[in-house]
């Protein structure tokens, strides 16, 4: 017990730090305790060995280095350090930033919008114009209205399927407006079309329905003949030749009962002749704007029996 | 040493006014005064010769930034030495924190930049043998400092390495001269053992 408080004294008593009275409790223990007075010598010795480490010279540049970041200034730091590290300057960069975002997103938005109304829009009608149609095809001589995209047609040259009853008027029949059949535009506003007084049968349920409206700037490009023909069969076969004549691409054909429809595309200089030509088979009922036409023109046909047109 | 500063206490004085009002060369002359000591403090503390000259460039570098906060209520000095220990204080943290995977163990050996101490005059009337002799057990001697904590190394390079009074040495490290005897007295124990086991008998 008394040799741990004479230890703690020792380091003092060698640097002569102890009051007399200290000091000579220290001596009188020290004479009678070997412990302490090895311990003495130790810590002697190694204050000794600690003071006499040698002084190391710094590197001869240090004054030079120095110097020179002294010389530099304290706006030495980085530039991405800058703009990172204080936060008094960290939330500038950041709210513009984040406004920067907001207005590109804006902007980009703003610019995909009409597209994106009318990508949407159609799925929706589709599935309102389904059952719709479904009910109003079964009620006879009724207008029929739906709205239809022609992003949704499975092919470019959609299909489409047209049933004329024979109790169907025929003459109004031909208030029919040709439809934009061969648009490369995907995204065409839709408009509501009325078949009036005709049932419009769809012949299959993955081919979505031709869009029956058609804008001027379509019209320009795509034409639809209708052929009045005594039979409908013969009628398309004569077709496909005088097409074929003509130099002209039968892309695809479609039969139905009363009714064939052909999509071609031919040399817009050949639509005339293509007309001539088909004159000689039956009636023809040309849709304006044929002297407009360039290039490959995409043509419908629909031959149509006689009958149906005359009343 | 203590002397001499004494000495030039005047002279510190003079240096540090034209330093406030931004002579730089003003400055380099006390760099050039206090490196020696400055670096030594910096090294006994780290162990290290590349890192006591890093820390002893960012002492002098923050002095000079920080010069203009000198009132003089101490000595020059003793304000430059306070930075300088605690900059090595905190590259010691650093350093600890950069080897604290690798344990450090007293049998390890030590590295305390030997290749630069070759380069230092030895005093003459020692022979080759009682050189080396010193030069080990200088190395010893540092790798015990080296396993102290940084609070015990502080006190113990500056009292027994530096001779730096107890006032002196309370001032610095801004802390009690009672708890600069303590620490001293713990460090010193640490050392004596340190050796002990390292060495033999003393």
């Amino acid at each position: 017990m008394k040799c741990k408080s004479i230890l703690e004294k020792l380091s003092a008593y060698i640097e002569d730090q102890l009051s007399s009275e200290e000091k000579n409790q220290v001596q009188e223990h020290i004479k009678s305790c070997d412990k302490c007075a090895l311990s003495l010598g130790e810590l002697k010795k190694t204050i000794e060995y600690t003071k006499g480490l040698e002084e190391l010279e710094p590197p001869p540049w240090l004054t030079q280095k120095v110097m020179a970041r002294v010389r530099e200034g304290p706006v030495q730091k980085g530039i991405l350090r800058k703009l990172f590290y204080p936060l008094h300057i960290k939330v500038p960069v950041e709210v513009i930033a984040t406004l920067a975002i907001a207005v590109t997103a804006f902007y980009v938005f703003k610019a995909v919008q009409p597209e994106m109304k009318q990508a949407h829009a159609p799925s929706e009608q589709a599935a309102v114009s389904e059952p719709e149609r479904d009910k109003l095809s079964a009620v006879k001589d009724k207008s029929l209205a739906y709205k239809k995209d022609r992003a949704r047609a499975p092919e470019p040259a959609g299909i489409r399927g047209f049933e004329k009853k024979a109790d169907i008027a025929p003459g109004k029949a031909e208030t029919e407006k040709p439809p934009a059949a061969f648009s490369e535009k995907m995204a065409v506003p839709h408009e509501p079309y009325r078949a009036l007084d005709m049932r419009v049968k769809k012949e299959s349920r993955v081919l979505a329905p031709e869009k029956k409206y058609v804008l001027i700037e379509d019209i320009k490009e795509h034409v639809v003949l209708t052929l009045y023909a005594d039979d409908t069969e013969k009628g398309l076969r004569k077709t496909k030749e005088i097409i074929s004549e003509l130099g002209g691409k039968v892309i695809k054909t479609e039969s139905l009962k009363n009714k064939n429809t052909l999509f071609t595309e031919i040399y817009s200089k050949k639509v005339a002749e293509l007309i001539e030509k088909l004159r000689l088979v039956g009636e023809v009922k040309a849709v304006d704007a044929l002297n407009s036409l360039k290039g490959n023109a995409m043509i419908r046909i629909e031959i149509v029996e006689k009958s149906i047109q005359l009343p | 040493m203590k002397e001499k500063e004494q000495l030039n206490i005047d002279a510190d004085d003079e240096a540090v006014l034209c330093c406030q009002k931004g002579d730089i060369e003003a400055f380099e002359q006390i760099v050039n005064k206090y490196q020696k000591r400055m670096f030594n403090i910096s090294y006994r503390m780290l162990g290290d010769y590349d890192e006591a000259s890093e820390a002893v460039q960012d002492a002098f570098v923050s002095a000079y930034r920080g010069i203009k906060g000198f009132k003089g209520k101490s000595r020059f000095s003793t304000w430059l030495y306070a930075i300088v220990v605690n900059v090595s204080k905190n590259r010691l943290k650093q350093i600890k924190a950069r080897l604290s995977r690798e344990q450090f163990s007293l049998d390890d050996p030590v590295d305390t930049g030997d290749g630069q101490i070759k380069r230092e005059p030895v005093s003459s009337g020692l022979s080759a043998l009682e050189r080396l002799e010193k030069r080990e057990l200088g190395l010893k001697v540092q790798g015990c400092i080296n396993s102290l904590e940084g609070e015990f190394r502080e006190v113990i390079v500056l009292r027994d390495m530096q001779g730096f009074s107890y006032e002196e040495i309370s001032a610095m490290l801004k802390i009690a001269e009672g708890t600069v005897k303590s620490r001293l007295y713990r460090a010193r124990e640490s050392v004596r053992n340190c050796l002990k086991r390292v060495i033999g008998d003393l």
